[in-house]
């Protein structure tokens, strides 16, 4: 088997990382250099010094995200679109095919989701492994931490239709954990401690994760070629997009994201960070190195780590394990939230999260340094925003002085010598020139390969007229949604240096935004958007002209919100062809073909009760749920027994739904409460609900 | 009785369009009948999805009492959610030098 040492990454790594950094700060340097000559007094007094301290990390982080992309081309043209010839894949996709699987465990993580949506994905990306032929080397595992028993009994359910259906038992396992500690890592944590000895591997999905069977059985293959990956993080592609919003985002993620993922992957190579799904991990490194501890520091760096997919990528590195970022696999998918509003609650979770990775950069020993700008490009991810806000509100002051006409001549008060402030208009339209080209640059450049190198991949996207609309029509909006963006996430990023708390919820995946929860969101934007705007208006009219694009946006943030939000809209868009990606042009894996096709499920008749109650009355669902219960002893038999004879006697709405769910720990009362409801008198609340049960299920 | 703390979305919901009683026009008599066959024929169209209903359908109540009472008595299938455990333990490293030399060890063993 053909190995490669860490040496030979750490140099090839080195110089590559050394280059980017060198282009990055040669354009940084211009661009400050570009913003002194702009200020009228070249930076040396304290606003402008203020202006220049926040423009340096903005221009500095727009130009690495720029330099990454063109990376990325020219990764992609250099080995034709084959992928960098580091990569695990160009190494080992000879003898890929031939390497034998081992038993590897799939990991569903899910709280408080869609259920219909976890367990079509889930099915969809298992009938892709049983096409494959390799079914028997995967256990499939879904993870529930949810709480309300209206949701958790519901995905049991699923989980037993599947089986049912397709024959999986024993093959798809379904856990709740009754106490939800440390959210999702706790979750996988709890799985790896009971179970994860069993398996060599374990690929991690996210709620709305499908991977085809060729994506999930070239991971366990790249695992077995190269031991000393701890893990390999896969490019998940977004898909089946409805709203407007949604399709915008996957648009996004199929025509630009192929050169920033390679980009990255080039510079970060046995470095990569993970992502937190659609990723292999090997289980043995991750349950010795990877633990997370509770953190002890204060505030924001106190508890559970949010955003611990990098931090257990730094850790398993920090092993001597290798963490590979696979771009060639194709076959990883997730979707998008529906809407901007749904994103922003997604992004203060992060934010956060993100914020807490300071902690790791000043007082973990022994990380990689990659790991490390990994943790400070995260953060500064959301600390752009209110940098980019100071900028704003600095640059403002700025006119602001010289519209009240006052002109210091002497800004250094140890200079006998006048400092003329000096305007140079042609510097400023350099100045925005160039940042206009860097962020536009990788777009322009991802669209040229597109359409010049990749006939085969264009044939998704449409015809070249509307997919040249679709790309004005994502940046206008991308223009639009960023001072949005800004708000929220400066918004955000306080919140989480005051350690306001974050809810850890079920995201919302698949509805529109009303009209009044965007106007309550956007509120503070609008009228800070006004009043920016009059007071620069007051101050200056050509810097009123300036300030538009941000203000307008602010100013229709709402509309903005809920317009994006509407499936109408996205169907009526997809319909013309605009935003169209291989996804939904059937031009992508199988997979998410088969995914669309899988019948709605029913699970329960439409007219049934509650699902607790369905369960209790339900013969068939009764005896499941007197199979799955605990054997339960001691004081908790006694606890469910006493629990059994309240709602024996008063009906199941005696006690509120999560405490009456209890009772379906313990087999005995949950057959007990069986019998009795169908035996009993019609005035009994029990016989009262079996006669609702019969009406309802049997009416028209 | 019910708690009142609880709050009415915590609760468990009657079926849809339920009320809280049957009425029945005929005699008591024929209508408890007619209840204890309507739970006999629910049930087992519920158990298997195929009701018994014909022409000689029994109205004796404790007949069909006991066909219930045969039919809860089921017994309950064997099923299970999750594998057997192994368990282990999910470990954080806490010196970098300790760290450091498990993967070469692994490496060779899974090579």
């Amino acid at each position: 088997m053909k190995t490669t040492t860490a040496d030979s990454f750490r140099s090839i790594a080195l110089i590559r990382r050394w280059i980017f950094t060198a282009f990055v700060m040669l354009q940084t340097a211009f661009g400050v250099w570009g913003m002194i000559l702009v200020l009228p007094y070249h930076g040396s007094t304290l606003i402008e010094k203020a202006i220049l301290i926040t423009f340096v990390p903005l221009y500095a982080f727009v130009a690495a995200g720029s330099w990454m992309a063109l990376f990325g081309f020219y990764i992609r043209r250099r080995f034709k679109g084959q992928g960098d010839a580091k990569s695990l894949l160009a190494r080992y996709s000879a003898i890929l095919p031939t390497v034998p699987l081992v038993k590897t465990a799939v990991a569903v993580p899910i709280y408080h989701e869609d259920v219909e949506r976890v367990f079509r994905g889930l099915r969809a990306s298992i009938e892709s492994v049983k096409a494959t032929g390799h079914l028997d080397a995967f256990e499939f595992f879904v993870l529930s931490d949810s709480r309300d028993p209206e949701v958790w009994l519901e995905e049991r359910a699923a989980w037993l239709a599947l089986c049912n259906e397709l024959d999986l038992h024993g093959i798809v396992h379904y856990r709740r954990r009754r106490v939800n500690l440390r959210a999702k890592t706790g979750n996988v944590s709890d799985f790896l401690r009971r179970w994860g000895r069993q398996f060599k591997y374990f690929i991690v999905f996210d709620a709305d994760s499908v991977m085809s069977g060729d994506a999930v059985v070239s991971l366990v293959r790249l695992m077995e070629c190269e031991p000393k990956a701890g893990m390999i993080q896969t490019v998940p592609r977004l898909f089946n997009a409805r709203s407007a919003f949604a399709r915008m985002q996957q648009f996004v993620t199929h025509l630009y994201g192929p050169l920033f993922s390679e980009g990255l992957a080039a510079l970060q190579l046995n470095e990569a960070v993970f992502w937190g799904h659609n990723a292999i991990i090997r289980t043995q490194a991750f349950m010795a190195h990877c633990g997370l501890k509770s953190m002890r520091g204060f505030g924001l760096w106190r508890g559970t780590v949010l955003s611990h997919d990098f931090v257990e990528a730094s850790f398993i590195r920090r092993a001597g394990y290798d963490v590979w970022l696979e771009t060639g696999i194709e076959g990883s998918f997730e979707e998008s939230p529906p809407s901007l509003d749904d994103e922003l609650i997604r992004d203060k979770r992060w934010s956060k999260g993100n914020l807490q990775h300071i902690s790791f950069i000043g007082f973990e020993k022994g990380l990689a340094t990659a790991h490390r700008m990994a943790f400070m490009n995260g953060i500064f991810a959301y600390l752009a925003s209110p940098v980019w806000f100071l900028f704003l509100l600095f640059s403002t002051i700025e006119v602001a002085q010289f519209a009240a006409g006052d002109i210091n001549y002497f800004p250094d008060a140890h200079s006998l010598y006048p400092n003329w402030p000096q305007w140079h208009p042609q510097w400023a339209i350099v100045l925005v020139t160039s940042t206009l080209v860097t962020l536009f640059l990788p777009k322009l450049l991802a669209l040229f390969e597109l359409i010049v190198f990749d006939r085969k991949r264009l044939q998704g996207f449409g015809s070249v007229p509307r997919l040249l609309q679709g790309f004005l029509l994502e940046n206008l909006f991308s223009i639009l949604l960023a001072p949005i963006r800004m708000l929220a996430h400066s918004a955000y990023v306080v919140q989480a240096i005051f350690n306001v708390t974050v809810r850890w919820a079920g995201q919302n995946r698949s509805s529109e935004i009303a009209w009044l929860q965007a106007l309550m969101r956007h509120a503070p934007g609008m009228i800070l958007a006004v009043l920016w705007s009059g007071i620069a208006l007051s101050l200056n009219a050509n810097f009123f002209y300036w300030t538009i694009p941000i203000s307008l946006s602010l100013l229709l943030a709402a509309p903005i919100t809920v317009w994006l939000s509407r499936f109408s809209l996205g169907d009526r868009w997809r319909a013309q062809g605009i935003w169209c990606t291989p996804p939904e042009r059937a031009l992508a894996d199988q997979v998410l073909i088969d995914f669309a096709n899988i019948p709605d499920a029913q699970l329960k008749p439409e007219k049934a009760p509650d699902w607790l109650s369905w369960t209790l009355l339900n013969p068939i669902e009764a005896r499941i749920a007197a199979a799955l219960a605990t054997n339960r002893q001691g004081a908790a038999k006694r606890a469910s027994t006493a629990l059994g004879d309240l709602l024996l006697a008063q009906g199941i709405q005696a006690v509120p739904k999560r405490q009456a769910a209890r009772v379906l720990d313990d087999a005995e009362a949950i057959l007990r409460l069986h019998q009795h409801a169908w035996m009993a008198p019609p005035d009994d609340p029990w016989g009262r609900q079996v006669d609702q049960l019969t009406r309802a299920i049997c009416s028209k | 009785m019910t708690n009142p703390n609880a709050r009415p979305s915590e609760r468990a919901t009657p079926a849809d369009g339920a009320t809280s009683s049957t009425l029945c026009p005929y005699p008591d008599v024929i209508c408890a009948q007619l209840r204890w066959l309507q739970r006999r024929v629910f049930y087992q169209f519920l158990q298997t999805g195929c009701p018994t209903i014909d022409l000689e359908a029994d109205l004796d109540i404790l007949r069909n009492q006991a066909d219930l009472t045969q039919r809860l008595a089921l017994p309950v299938p064997p099923l299970a959610t999750m594998p057997p455990l192994l368990r282990g333990s999910v470990r954080h490293a806490k010196t970098p030098g300790d760290a450091l030399s498990a993967p070469a060890q692994e490496g060779a063993n899974a090579s």
